[in-house]
């Protein structure tokens, strides 16, 4: 929480009036979230001037799309900050081109079944920090790693020092625990 | 409409997403199905609102003015509201308050207050505003909002920045006579709730300006500013 918090609609309302094109609540979203957008931003792409441009497409998006959110789903800064991992793993992905066609074969010969459809409201799940103590440590930090750092399988296979299909079975076996984990 | 979300694959692609691992085909395959189907869109939805606690673990960074600047510029080009002329106009005050200072009276509550000629009633009074406080092109460094309910001016830093110790933020409103009114001092850490009196009331209205000076202790002695301004901006309805 900023000092400033009480001075301004919480961020769901202000992505409201955003969407309505008020340039104010605008202003006062890009002050109370930039600095945390930009932390995201800075730390997929770990270079300050790309970061910082990618975090203008950020906020020129959430100009354009805020009548997207719905309040109803998600909490305002979960939805600001997939706007900006999206936007940071897109650049990071277009950065690093030279090695796309390595790894797109999804070559997994588990059976795990797939993720159910999540139907379950905020209060309903426990925190992704209690499920994620549930996992391997090694399996909990490719989640971590991957999520914060944007990390592709192939990354995460490489610093992990694991075969990529291992690492793989790892995250979605772990994703897998998640979903149940948070689900009770 | 949307396709259903039923196959394993695909709902493995919507939790790979929202991780953020996927690259490629597969990548440009994930937003595809994202901006075109609702039921794909919500899945994802549901892992990065799960996932998003994660979000913890990041330090917040603050990024260059010039990134604001950027996106005010592109979004909405020239109409951007300048401050140069309110910047202008402190700055005659200032110099005036030199000349005029020993006629001035050193109490905050006796501003002289002009007809507004300059004024365009733009709307009714009944309206939250709020103002963003910046110097000239730098991050915010104040949060003003004013409750209409209240009449009460509410200041807050927006920045971590601490200010001068040896001089007091002094508040003031500038509507368009560009003649400054004192609405009271911040405290040293640059909060404060201001109650505004009734004889300034109408003036306090969207496009109005707020600024914020250093003053000697006790706030400036001639009712004008005559410190340096460290941020200004504009009260918008919001």
């Amino acid at each position: 929480m900023s000092p400033s918090d009480d001075i301004a609609p919480n961020i769901e309302e202000l992505i409201r009036k955003v969407s309505l094109g008020n340039r104010a609540a605008f202003q006062l979203l890009y002050v109370r979230t930039s600095a945390k957008l930009f932390g995201v931003c800075l730390r997929i792409l770990n270079d300050r001037s790309e970061a910082e441009d990618v975090l203008q497409e950020v906020f020129v998006k959430i100009w354009r799309r805020a009548s997207s959110f719905d309040a109803g789903k998600s909490r305002g800064i979960t939805w600001l900050a997939a706007v900006a991992r999206n936007q940071s793993i897109d650049r990071l992905r277009t950065r690093r081109q030279f090695d796309e066609n390595v790894d797109d074969a999804y070559d997994l010969e588990d059976d795990m079944p797939g993720p159910e459809a999540l139907t379950v409201s905020d209060d309903e799940y426990r925190t992704i920090y209690d499920c994620l103590a549930k996992l391997d440590e090694r399996h909990s930090r490719a989640i971590k790693r991957t999520y914060l750092d944007g990390w592709t399988y192939q990354q995460a296979a490489d610093e992990l020092e694991v075969p990529l299909n291992t690492v793989k079975t790892w995250i979605r076996r772990s994703l897998g625990t998640l979903r149940e984990c948070m689900k009770r | 409409m949307s396709d259903p979300v039923d196959s394993d694959d695909v709902r493995w692609l919507a939790a790979e997403f929202a991780l953020g691992v996927l690259k490629g085909e597969r990548l440009r395959e994930a937003q595809r199905r994202f901006a075109s189907e609702s039921a794909f869109r919500e899945d994802v939805e549901i892992w990065q609102d799960q996932l998003s606690p994660l979000l913890d673990e990041i330090d917040p960074e603050t990024p260059s003015p010039q990134v604001w600047r950027n996106i005010e510029s592109q979004l909405f080009g020239k109409e951007r509201k300048a401050g140069g002329g309110l910047w202008e106009s402190l700055r005659f005050w200032r110099s005036f308050s030199l000349v005029a200072g020993t006629l001035a009276v050193a109490s905050m509550a006796a501003v002289l207050v002009l007809p507004g000629t300059g004024l365009l009633p733009r709307t009714g009074g009944g309206e939250p505003l709020v103002a963003t406080l910046t110097a000239s092109g730098e991050a915010p460094a104040f949060l003003a909002r004013f409750d209409p309910t209240r009449s009460r001016m509410i200041v807050r830093v927006a920045a971590g920045d601490s200010q001068s110790q040896a001089r007091v933020p002094e508040l003031w409103l500038i509507p368009g006579d560009g003649v400054p009114r004192s609405l009271g001092l911040l405290d040293e850490a640059g909060t404060g709730e201001i109650s505004i009196r009734e004889s300034i009331r109408e003036l306090v209205r969207d496009g109005a300006a707020l600024a914020v000076s250093l003053e000697p202790a006790g706030g400036s002695p001639t009712g004008a500013p005559t410190g340096p301004v460290v941020a200004s901006g504009t009260l918008q309805a919001l």
